[in-house]
């Protein structure tokens, strides 16, 4: 019987080869333009705080801009609903549920080389974005400063930064979810529409404390005027949305494993 | 006995009917078993059932004496062909290799050996680096079979693994089967739309109408040619036929020529000429 690591390996090798996975590359267009913008002084970059950017700053704004682009979360969705989905509906899962009988091996295999691959890319993201930052956009010394971090803005900005990747993870576990009894494009349009919903709730007075979107829109906004409120507030949203993953997660091992395939 | 099925249905949660109706039927090693029915007969889903791809709605299925519900990992002793699949964004190659990862082979050398020992055997050595998008259907069919044969398995099961060949295609298959099974003791089951195609392979024939097994036995073709002649001529002899009141019994079609030119030479009126086909053939041509 194959060990968890080999069929991980596996999944990752499959993993490597997705063009998902290349479209998600394309996430460095954002650092990127944003940076030779500044550098270049475009008028399409416009700058409007009061404080100067610094290089921590600058990564996790570049992260806000990715979440914002809703794009990537639908392309961690297709990766996720594809790599499960996409087998079911080829037939192509057969080769691996015959030689690996315990199903659930297969999904936590799936998903675990999904989370690293995601993991992966944001940290990818973010070294590019600081080098961009160092070598663009510090030129521009009316916006810029050479400081790497601020010790008062430090706790928000990781908050923000785990809370964006985290939301990338239960995106991968909720769409993977929904794709054990859906077809992947199906699963995937379900998936975007949950999404808009729950950021529509976020919107709304009474509701807006069930929505994970909420408390990440509060720790982007930095209003905080104590480490303590913005910590309960980084627990919640970390509470809520591991809650939600490991939910996505059990649920669908269990339908994978019960259903024909 | 190697594979027996107990009493196997399977009735799918889509469905009000029984995709599969009490299937019962013993395996030995060695044996190659053509399982034939019209589509939807449930030919895929027995396949399916064995190899833990659908869970079983009642009955037991047992491999060398172990219920394989509950000795899931014994069917990684099996090899399968079953809707020929693939990761398409893969070479051949590259395909291969992960089913040898899945089978616990970690070994580089032993990997590259096993993928060109059975895409030697398939033919398709030469097109190992090629990506699976680009094959043809056949070519499909052939890597297909090459991942049911990788790692010498105790049974195999294919399910239409000569849909889509070329006629040496087939010939190759049915010859790989044959001698899987008789010199190596391989267990084989195999389907097919085809009756003449699984005959020449098979030790024993299964067919299923609509979930329910008909006919479970040795393939033999009892076909019989039957000329009816004229009551006043039965005087009329010839060598290997058997007469039965006014029919002339003859069994091999080449035998029906000479009864025939001896008959007209004696100028004996034919009153009919009938062909009696086997249970089996009735069976197959009332699809």
């Amino acid at each position: 019987m194959v060990n968890f690591h080999t069929v991980y390996k596996i999944e990752w090798k499959k993993i490597i080869k997705r063009r998902e996975l290349i479209a998600f590359f394309t996430m460095i267009a954002i650092p990127l333009l944003y940076s030779l913008g500044a550098y270049f002084e475009s008028s399409i970059i416009v700058f409007n705080s009061d404080e100067k950017e610094y290089a921590g700053s600058f990564v996790v704004n570049m992260l806000i801009f990715g979440k914002m682009l809703f794009i990537y979360f639908l392309i961690a969705a297709l990766f996720a609903t594809k790599s499960l989905g996409g087998e079911i509906e080829n037939r192509s899962i057969l080769l691996y549920t015959q030689r690996i009988p315990n199903r659930a091996k297969i999904y936590r295999a799936k998903l675990i080389s999904m989370y690293s691959a995601i993991i992966s890319i944001i940290i990818f993201y973010s070294i590019i974005s600081l080098i961009l930052y160092y070598v663009f956009v510090l030129h521009r010394e009316d916006i810029a400063t050479k400081q790497f971090l601020r010790a008062d803005e430090f706790l928000n900005l990781l908050y923000i930064g785990v809370g964006i990747t985290f939301l990338y993870l239960f995106v991968i576990s909720f769409s993977m979810m929904l794709s054990t009894f859906l077809k992947s494009n199906t699963a995937t349009i379900l998936f975007c529409l949950l999404f808009i919903i729950f950021t529509f709730i976020a919107e709304f007075p009474g509701l807006k404390y069930i929505s994970f979107e909420y408390y990440l829109g509060e720790l982007i906004e930095m209003n905080f005027t104590s480490s303590f409120e913005l910590t309960k507030v980084f627990l919640i949203y970390v509470t809520l949305i591991l809650v939600m993953t490991i939910a996505s997660n059990r649920i669908g091992i269990h339908l994978f494993k019960r259903r024909d395939l | 006995m190697l594979l027996k099925f107990n009493n196997v249905t399977k009735i799918y949660k889509s469905s009000t009917t029984k995709a599969l109706d009490n299937f019962s039927t013993n395996i030995r090693s060695g044996e190659v078993i053509g399982l034939i029915g019209k589509n939807g007969s449930g030919k895929t889903t027995l396949m399916n059932c064995l190899t833990n791809n659908i869970h079983l709605t009642s009955g037991e299925i047992f491999y060398k004496g172990k219920n394989l519900m509950e000795n899931k990992d014994e069917i990684s002793e099996f090899g399968v062909l079953i809707e020929s699949a693939f990761v398409d964004y893969l070479n051949a190659s590259q395909n291969l290799e992960l089913l040898l990862l899945a089978e616990g082979l970690s070994d580089t050398k032993e990997i590259k050996e096993e993928i060109e020992r059975v895409l030697s055997l398939v033919g398709l050595v030469n097109r190992k680096h090629d990506y699976v998008k680009n094959f043809s259907f056949g070519m499909k069919q052939r890597l297909g079979l090459a991942q049911a044969l990788l790692r010498d398995k105790r049974v195999l099961i294919l399910d239409e693994p000569l849909v889509g060949l070329d006629v040496i295609g087939r010939k190759l298959v049915k010859d790989l089967i044959v001698n899987l099974a008789k010199k190596e003791g391989k267990a084989i089951i195999f389907s097919d739309h085809n009756l003449n195609e699984v005959k020449d392979v098979c030790d024993r024939i299964i067919y299923i109408e609509d979930g329910i097994k008909v006919f479970d036995d040795v393939f033999d073709d009892n076909k019989r040619y039957i000329v009816q002649i004229d009551e006043s001529s039965m005087t009329f002899e010839s060598e290997n036929t058997q007469r039965i009141d006014d029919c002339i019994v003859v069994k091999e079609k080449e035998q029906l020529n000479e009864v025939m030119t001896k008959i007209v030479q004696q100028g004996i009126p034919i009153i009919d000429i009938k062909v009696n086909e086997s249970s089996l053939m009735e069976l197959f041509k009332g699809e």
